[in-house]
């Protein structure tokens, strides 16, 4: 990316936050539709200081990555199952299709009353939002491996499980991290939902939703500027880390071109 | 010796219904490390042949055995070169893990580490260790996919057109580097490919087939000295004789037009 293109991302998103502070100044939105940045910026400063909103960040920060692990470990070991088994492939193919269009807000009640209020619920649903992306994606990957690389396992003689492990696995990451990428934007939203309905558990959702009820503006917008930079971060993170990962990938699909 | 006996061998595809049969009746025998190549037509079977020996491919029916004994599954001492090396290296992979790969698992690392540089180093590849296959060209691509082969010393190397997709100054200089291997070490090879020149060049016998259904035509031992030599080899008139020959029984209706 050249520094040109780099700085105009910056300047787009300077640009707006500048016209939004006009707009709210100009009293063109009222205080109790759009708080300004300004405003937004001290009540965050504020809470952080005497309230509770460090806890919060903390609280959605732990529900995303537990809820996205869960749902990692459990996409990526059916997916690679799904993948590998034609049967099972057939045989549960049918029933995810059904499962993976499911809203949150369907299921929650229904996870609420099986598993109650609390982390362990959220983890669950967070996990079911989240899983069946990845699940997808492994089992796709595994399922779309190029025959040369399996046939070159073979005519090398290598054990299944070393095919599996120094072959498939490697072959199919690239597609695997991309279900996780799309995975983990939705683990981050679903976090959020489920803690503003529940409204049990403190975390960023409940947060909104107290302030939105208490007609504390700034306080909500707060709250939902920091569920973006929270979302933000943490992708960060995990682009770091698949970047780390797939680096071959990466120099592999631009030499296709 | 005969390291390989094909008897009988027949393959047929049932594709909804229609069996189509690609390859009828095939038998011959391969004396231990002979450089035998196989030529024909554009989807004579050749490749479905090679697949068949090397054990990546199920007949439908006859029989081969390897040094005598019958196939089962993939042969040991038996490694199989594809057409496309870029897709059967690994990209995730440097050079010298794609080339040592076949024989990690089996020796202690700095044992295969070594072997594997070795070979590197024999195909020409040395200095490029630390590369990324997709960082080669693809004639060092394939080069790679040779040494990787060899890292094994299998007794057989099987090579499906390994040089098709290469340029053909390319093509010349792999010539060269599997003649050269293969004098070092000698071992059999059964190698198919489409161009006739080369199959005449470094062979010592070719078997001709012809498609529908993919069956053998004509079994020809190639009397040239070796080493064989680029331009000295080509010269020779015997060269010129077996390319009429071959090009005669591959290409019937036009052949007319090259006496």
């Amino acid at each position: 990316m050249s520094r040109l293109q780099r700085g105009s991302g910056i300047l787009v998103l300077a640009a707006v936050i500048a016209l939004w502070q006009l707009l709210a100044m100009l009293g063109v939105v009222t205080e109790n539709q759009l708080a300004s940045p300004t405003r937004i910026v001290a009540a965050t400063v504020e809470e952080l200081q005497e309230g509770t909103l460090a806890r919060e960040i903390m609280a959605t920060a732990r529900r995303i990555i537990i809820g996205f692990s869960f749902a990692v470990v459990f996409g990526v070991l059916s997916g690679f199952a799904l993948g590998r088994s034609k049967l099972l492939h057939a045989a549960f193919a049918p029933i995810i299709e059904f499962l993976r269009p499911m809203p949150v807000v369907a299921i929650l009640p229904i996870a609420i009353f099986v598993l109650g209020l609390g982390d362990r619920m959220t983890y669950s649903v967070v996990a079911f939002a989240s899983g069946w992306i990845i699940l997808l994606h492994a089992m796709d990957g595994i399922r779309s491996i190029d025959p040369v690389l399996i046939d070159t396992g073979r005519t090398f003689h290598i054990r299944p499980l070393r095919q599996f492990l120094t072959i498939a696995l490697p072959a199919s990451a690239p597609h695997t991290f991309t279900g996780m990428r799309v995975g983990f934007g939705i683990a981050v939203i679903v976090t959020v939902v489920v803690e503003l309905i529940s409204g049990f558990g403190g975390g960023l959702g409940d947060y909104i939703g107290v302030s939105q009820g208490a007609l504390r503006v700034p306080e909500a917008y707060s709250g939902i500027v920091l569920v973006a930079i929270l979302g933000y971060g943490l992708a960060q993170l995990f682009a770091l880390l698949e970047r780390r990962l797939m680096a071959w990938h990466h120099g592999f699909k631009q030499q296709a071109r | 010796m005969v390291a390989l006996e094909v008897a009988g061998l027949r393959k047929s595809y049932n594709r909804a219904g229609v069996l189509t049969t690609a390859l009828e009746n095939v038998s011959f025998n391969i004396p231990d490390r002979q450089f035998i190549s196989i030529v024909g037509p554009s989807g004579c079977g050749k490749s479905t042949l090679l697949r068949c020996i090397a054990g990546l491919a199920e007949p439908s029916g006859g029989d081969i055995r390897v040094g005598g004994q019958a196939m089962h599954g993939v042969p040991d001492d038996m490694v199989y070169v594809f057409q496309e090396y870029n897709r059967s290296l690994f990209p995730w992979r440097r050079l010298l893990g794609n080339v040592a790969y076949p024989i990690e698992s089996r020796l202690p690392r700095s044992v295969s580490s070594d072997r594997a540089r070795a070979y590197i180093k024999l195909v020409g590849l040395e200095g490029f260790e630390n590369y990324y296959p997709w960082e080669l060209s693809g004639g060092m691509q394939q080069r790679a996919a040779i040494a990787r082969a060899l890292v094994t010393e299998p007794k057989f190397l099987l090579m499906d057109e390994p040089f098709g997709a290469l340029d053909a100054q390319t093509r010349v200089s792999l010539e060269e580097t599997i003649l050269d291997l293969w004098s070092r070490s000698p071992r059999t090879v059964i190698f198919v490919t489409h161009d006739i020149d080369e199959a005449i060049f470094l062979s010592d016998r070719v078997l001709v087939m012809a498609s529908r259904p993919g069956r053998i035509v004509e079994d020809i031992m190639i009397d040239l000295p070796r080493p064989r030599h680029q331009i000295e080899t080509k010269e020779d008139r015997a060269f010129s004789d077996y390319r009429r020959l071959l090009f005669g029984l591959i290409a019937p209706p036009s052949a007319s037009t090259l006496s």
